[in-house]
């Protein structure tokens, strides 16, 4: 079946599977920035944004994402162009293996959308779907506590 | 995985119903966080999305609020209104319960089609006094607990609504996870209300024992006539271990669970009292 | 210097002066990570790959028994499937799985595929397909017929008469499989039972720990393709690239030339990649069909089938006199290695020789043990390596002991712990799986990090109060911990490095940064003794064809080993630049000073003699007599395009006779519910020596990350079995590690020390952090409720039960 979505603000028409799930479609159309661990919607690692909010695009089905938008941590920024999350992730030692830090920032990227000055608590909250395994959690949250602060300068300005 | 070959959008309940009927236990209503389930089930081919149906609102109705089947968790901790039902309970443990990324994937409609044993969201709507608006060619209402123990099939659940008389009770709910967003071993929900030292109304729920939800009004009927003491609530986790009925599986004994009843008990009692939540 | 903010202290006073080591860099692959970049080995395939053929493993549903027949025809005649694999055309070398040097120490008890059926989730057949899911729909076209036998599903029945033999066939390097023994130790220092016995106080008992598994995030992952020249290329994850070649041209009959192992970035180890699980399939399914092919492995198979920890029952007896000096130790280990003998000997030995000489005060010391097989899942390298398990054992019965003697158990530790100078004859009694090394400890900040950590967690204001809140009783608790740095004079690491001409460096490392930062840290030690920022250089990792030899990340030997090399290798370029530099400044400059072999050891008080004629300065070589300098750039293009011209460049490797311990002071706090039996950690320190901190940032998430799996190994973490031997909760949905909400406050506290056996003072970090929460949370337990419980995890309805059982 033909569906269309907006991925990372770019229209795209393909054909799936009614029982094709969003992570696969994904990763088959190259946006490899998603990474599949557990395929069961228990640790957060294909986390990607519909329309603004997280979900586990291992369950999703990618039928079900026809007509909306879809933002992977790419969408968000990269390399070059990195936004204060990752910066933040990157320089706070919150990236280990990685593996986990795609999803873990479209979360982070969902909260501070919503709630700009976000507590620790709510932090937590907000990603505890992304398991990790090799940093303790503890980097990451203040990463986002950090690049929340960030951008609210950069609001400020 | 199964055999799904269409995925099909209703656009009414109508329609929705009338496909179902049509392909039977081969067709399944789709989301609310049972993708995995239904990908698993080599019986369902066909999948039927309410997504364009028109059930996602939350909306103030005349004798309570009506929260639409699509809606999911994530915007239940969100809505403004349910944040001010019954102490907000519901939009307080929906923020809470399960994990972010399926907290925008559970649906109401979902949790209570699927209705898992272990499902946190169901016994609380019990608790709470919800009754199911549900459509299978005519519109009815029932209270929820007889929707489940009914089982029924093809039918569309169009939303729950909430009773306003549960302006001035409050909703508690406890539940006993290994982690914080694992699965209930042992969920407990209430409804209280209290005047003074008067309870006027409890209502408690019982779930992930490991069987499914259930009401028992034998012991929302004691903590009434019991009173708010210390005693009264020992009196009456005693009554609960007798009354709930526990089992065995991988995660827990069914002696274990007894203990975790009694613990919920007293946790209420705690809250009730004001200790803790 | 120091360092504070919240949840970490860094000490790093008295230390020599650097300018990159000690700062927190960001990680050289820091912004590629956060990205998202397709760098992991299902990334690669995808990307490079699409129309690869995908395998999957059929995999036993019995425990223990006998393949009696076997049917692929329907299966290989399915549409899309290019190759089905069984005993039957395959090749039947046997050897281990396990990621080690040479000469292997675990037995040679596996094979590709054989008749023989040894556990729930064993290899029985693999499909290649052209899709996963005609790879899966094929498995269910093999027909087999199995003989079911009885199994042995407990450590403790392994070794009794009569019971069933899970490796009949007695595989070379088993220690006595007639009785399920794969491996077997004893070491005995003076008469530990004579010492016992004339002992004032004595303490015996038995600790039991647990299945559980690493969960790195990126599953077991493996492609492999024969590339344009006829090249065998296998891309992993994994943590030991050469042993994955070693292993896999010994299977398959590959030559080394012909066969190059490629890691490119890992979704986590912790040991659980120390093994070749998938290789030699993926290999030899691409060399049958000349297509590139890939396994992934599932969730579900990398708890039932990958590796898991050792569980262990261990018993221990302390002597001491009647003031707390130990005089005898005595630990014997039954280790359940499963259904092959994976690490079995090694992660024993690691036991007791990673523990017992933290101790050295008792004179009279033996470890003994046996590995047994079963049928369960098979037992393999995991973080803390046997450590863990010996550590859960000893420090909650130290702490009894400290009881029994009506003493502190921070003093009692103190009274007997290992101290600078000192030695412990179990050093050299006992290494990994033979005789060990001699070792003297030269650096060690154990005193200030049982004081720092018992004041941070408020033992003296804590301890022994049992302060109530309704149905909660708090409680604190510690213990005491030390590691290695590599296996001495077994783990070597090499690294190249050259000059670029415009003063830049690259760096070949065999060192596998499976998302530890090696890469970063090896990156900030070239930096540091080329006097150029971290930027300046620029690192490769482990490919068999391109860097140069290293045994792999493991045995927490990276930083230490790897970091040696580096070490010597950026020396070596640098009096190469050195000499050059001379020339163009028209100076003399001692050959012998530029070709005599760098060293790594003592660079705090003996610094390089080359030193005293020229120092590097930020991209400039600067002459000490005459103050004249010259860029580094220059000497490049000098050496290359101009006068006398040669590479600068060299490749230097590391193997030390020291393998110095980092040490760690772990407390807990908390938090036991009575009516539900649940432990709260409410506070957690975490007291770290591992000498000088080359990137502060990085260390901290080795604790941390070492702590989280440390305590969901205390608190959850455990596998469940049937009757037959399946694993009843292989999932994340069962299996439950910590979540970001289940952390509680870590403190962690790093107190730097030089070390001058380790390249610019340097220990390790990764492993040791992951021994404390088992011992210091049911320490704390101890102190809240007068329960010593001597079972991991510590589950709500174990402590429940155990809570009962003292209360009537």
């Amino acid at each position: 079946m033909r569906i269309s979505m907006t991925i990372n603000g770019t229209q795209c028409v393909m054909d799936v599977d009614p029982d094709d799930v969003l992570l696969d479609v994904l990763r088959g159309a190259g946006y490899l920035e998603v990474k599949g661990s557990c395929h069961a919607g228990d640790c957060g690692a294909c986390t990607v944004l519909v329309d603004g909010r997280p979900v586990a695009s291992c369950l999703t089905f990618a039928a079900r994402v026809d007509g909306h938008s879809v933002t992977t941590v790419r969408g968000i920024g990269d390399g070059t162009h990195a936004h204060p999350l990752q910066r933040a992730f990157v320089e706070n030692g919150a990236a280990q293996c990685g593996y986990c830090v795609p999803g873990a920032i479209v979360s982070a990227k969902a909260l501070l959308d919503e709630n700009p000055e976000p507590t620790e608590d709510e932090v937590r909250l907000a990603m505890d779907a992304n398991y990790c395994r090799c940093t303790g959690y503890e980097q990451q949250v203040e990463a986002v506590l950090d690049a929340a602060e960030q951008l609210r300068k950069e609001a400020r300005r | 995985m199964g055999r799904i070959v269409e995925y099909y959008r209703a656009d009414s309940i109508e329609d929705a119903v009338a496909t179902a009927r049509r392909l039977g236990s081969s067709a399944a209503y789709v989301g609310g966080g049972v993708e995995l389930v239904l990908r698993r089930n080599p019986e369902v081919s066909t999948l039927i999305d309410l997504s364009q149906c028109g059930l996602g609102e939350i909306l103030e109705v005349e004798d309570g609020i009506e929260v639409g089947s699509q809606v999911t968790l994530a915007a239940i901790s969100r809505s403004a209104v349910l944040k001010c039902y019954a102490g907000g309970s519901l939009a307080l443990w929906s923020g809470r319960i399960a994990q972010n990324n399926l907290r925008n994937m559970i649906t109401v409609g979902g949790s209570i089609g699927r209705n898992q044993p272990w499902n946190d969201l169901v016994p609380h709507l019990i608790a709470l006094g919800a009754e199911v608006r549900f459509f299978d060619g005519a519109e009815h209402r029932t209270p929820l607990v007889s929707y489940i123990d009914a089982k029924r099939t093809g039918t569309v659940i169009e939303g729950i609504v909430l009773p306003s008389g549960n302006a001035n009770a409050k909703g508690f709910m406890w539940r006993f996870t290994a982690t914080q967003q694992d699965i209930s071993l042992l969920h407990c929900s209430a409804l209280i209300d209290v005047a003074g030292d008067v309870v006027r109304k409890a209502s408690i729920v019982f779930a992930g024992r490991p069987g499914h939800a259930a009401l028992y009004p034998q012991l929302g009927q004691e903590l009434m006539e019991g009173g708010g003491s210390q005693d009264a609530f020992e009196s009456l986790a005693r009554s609960a271990m007798q009354a709930v009925e526990v089992g065995t599986d991988h995660r827990a004994t069914a002696e274990y669970r007894r203990d975790l009843v009694r613990a919920a008990i007293i946790s209420l009692g705690d809250w009730m009292t004001g200790d803790t939540q | 210097m120091s360092d504070h903010v919240k949840g970490f202290s860094h000490a790093a006073d008295g230390l020599p002066s650097a300018h990159v080591v000690g700062t927190s860099v960001d990680k050289v692959d820091g912004y590629s990570l956060v990205s998202g970049a397709p760098v992991y080995t299902d990334d690669i395939a995808a990307k490079e790959f699409p129309h690869r053929l995908h395998g999957k493993i059929l995999r036993s549903p019995i425990a223990h028994g006998a393949i009696t027949s076997i049917d692929t025809r329907t299966a290989e005649e399915l549409s899309g499937v290019h190759l089905v694999l069984t005993f039957m055309n395959t090749p039947r070398t046997f050897y281990t799985t396990a990621g080690q040097g040479w000469p292997e120490p675990s037995p040679y008890d596996n094979q590709m595929f054989t008749e023989r059926i040894r556990f729930v989730g064993d290899r029985v057949a693999a499909v290649f397909a052209e899709t996963v899911e005609a790879a899966e729909e094929a498995l269910h076209l093999i027909k087999v017929t199995y003989q079911e036998e009885p199994a042995v599903l407990d450590a403790s029945d392994a070794m009794k008469p009569g019971a069933p033999l899970v490796h009949p066939e007695n595989p070379k390097g088993a220690y006595d499989s007639a009785h399920n023994v794969a491996a077997h130790v004893d070491v005995a220092v003076g008469d530990v039972d004579a010492a016992l016995a004339a002992s004032d106080v004595t303490i015996s008992e038995t600790f039991e720990t647990q299945y559980a598994q690493h969960v790195p995030m990126e599953t077991h992952t493996s492609l492999a393709y024969v590339d344009d020249t006829g090249k065998m290329t296998i891309v992993t994850s994994t943590q030991v690239p050469w042993h994955v070649r070693r292993i896999v041209s010994r299977i398959l009959g590959i030559s080394m030339s012909r066969l190059r192992v490629i890691k490119p970035r890992i979704g986590g180890g912790f040991g659980a990649k120390q093994e070749i699980l998938l290789e030699d399939l993926v290999a030899y399914a691409a060399l049958r069909t000349g297509l590139p092919c890939e396994i992934e492995l599932t969730r579900k198979e990398e708890f039932i089938a990958s590796r898991t920890r050792h569980p262990m029952k261990i018993d221990i007896s302390i002597g001491s006199d009647a003031a707390g000096h130990f005089k005898a130790l005595k630990m014997y280990a039954l280790s359940n290695t499963g259904a092959y003998g994976s690490h079995s000997l090694t992660v024993m030995s690691n036991t007791g020789s990673k523990t017992l000489p933290l101790y050295n005060k008792a004179k009279d010391v033996r470890f003994f043990g046996d590995a047994v097989y079963t049928n369960l899942p098979v037992a393999g390298a995991y973080r803390g390596y046997g450590a863990t398990q010996g550590y859960a054992a000893l420090e909650t019965t130290i702490d009894d002991l400290a009881a029994k003697l009506h003493m502190d158990p921070i003093e009692l530790r103190k009274m007997n712990m290992i101290q600078i100078g000192e030695g412990s004859p179990i050093f050299e009694a006992l290494g990994e799986g033979r005789q060990g090394v001699a070792q003297t400890i030269k650096s060690s900040s154990l005193p200030e990090l049982l004081a720092l950590g018992a004041q941070t967690i408020g033992w003296e204001e804590k301890r022994g109060k049992r302060i109530r809140m309704g149905h909660k009783v708090r409680g604190v608790g510690m213990s005491m911990h030390m590691q290695g740095s590599g296996i001495p004079l077994i783990d070597m690491g090499s690294a190249s490095m050259k000059l670029n001409e415009d003063g830049t460096y690259f760096l070949a490392v065999g060192a596998t940064d499976i998302g530890t930062g090696s890469d970063t840290i090896l990156t900030q030690m070239a930096a540091e003794v080329l006097g150029v920022s971290a930027n300046m250089i620029n690192i490769l990792s482990s490919d068999t064809d391109l860097t140069p030899f290293d045994v792999g990340a493991y045995a927490s030997s990276t930083t230490f080993v790897s970091g040696g090399a580096v070490v010597k290798a950026a020396k070596a370029v640098r009096n190469q630049v050195f000499a050059v530099a001379a020339e163009m400044l028209g100076e003399n400059l001692d050959p012998i000073l530029v070709t005599s072999e760098p060293k790594v050891e003592g660079d705090n008080d003996q610094p390089d003699p080359i030193l005293s004629f020229y120092r590097m300065d930020n991209g400039n070589v600067v002459s000490v007599r005459s103050g004249k300098h010259v860029s580094v750039s220059d000497v490049a293009y000098r050496a290359y395009y101009e006068v006398g011209q040669h590479q600068i460049a060299s490749t230097q490797s590391f193997v030390s006779p020291y393998s110095p311990p980092p040490f760690a002071a772990h407390f807990a706090e908390v938090e036991v519910d009575d009516l539900t039996g649940k432990v709260a950690v409410v506070n957690y320190v975490a007291a770290v020596d591992c000498g000088v901190s080359i990137n502060p940032n990085l260390v901290r998430g080795q604790v941390m990350g070492a702590v989280a799996n440390g305590i969901g190994y205390a608190l959850t973490e455990e596998y469940r079995f049937s009757a037959r031997g399946a694993m009843t909760n292989p999932s994340l949905f069962d299996y439950k590690i910590l979540s970001r909400r289940d952390m509680p406050p870590v403190q962690v506290i790093v107190v730097d020390n030089y070390e001058p056996t380790g390249p610019l003072g340097a220990k390790s970090v990764a492993e040791i952090n992951i021994n404390g929460p088992i011992p210091a949370i049911g320490n704390a337990i101890f102190d809240a409720t007068g329960v010593r419980l001597h079972r991991s995890p510590y589950t709500p309805e174990r402590v429940m039960n155990a809570l009962r059982a003292t209360q009537g």
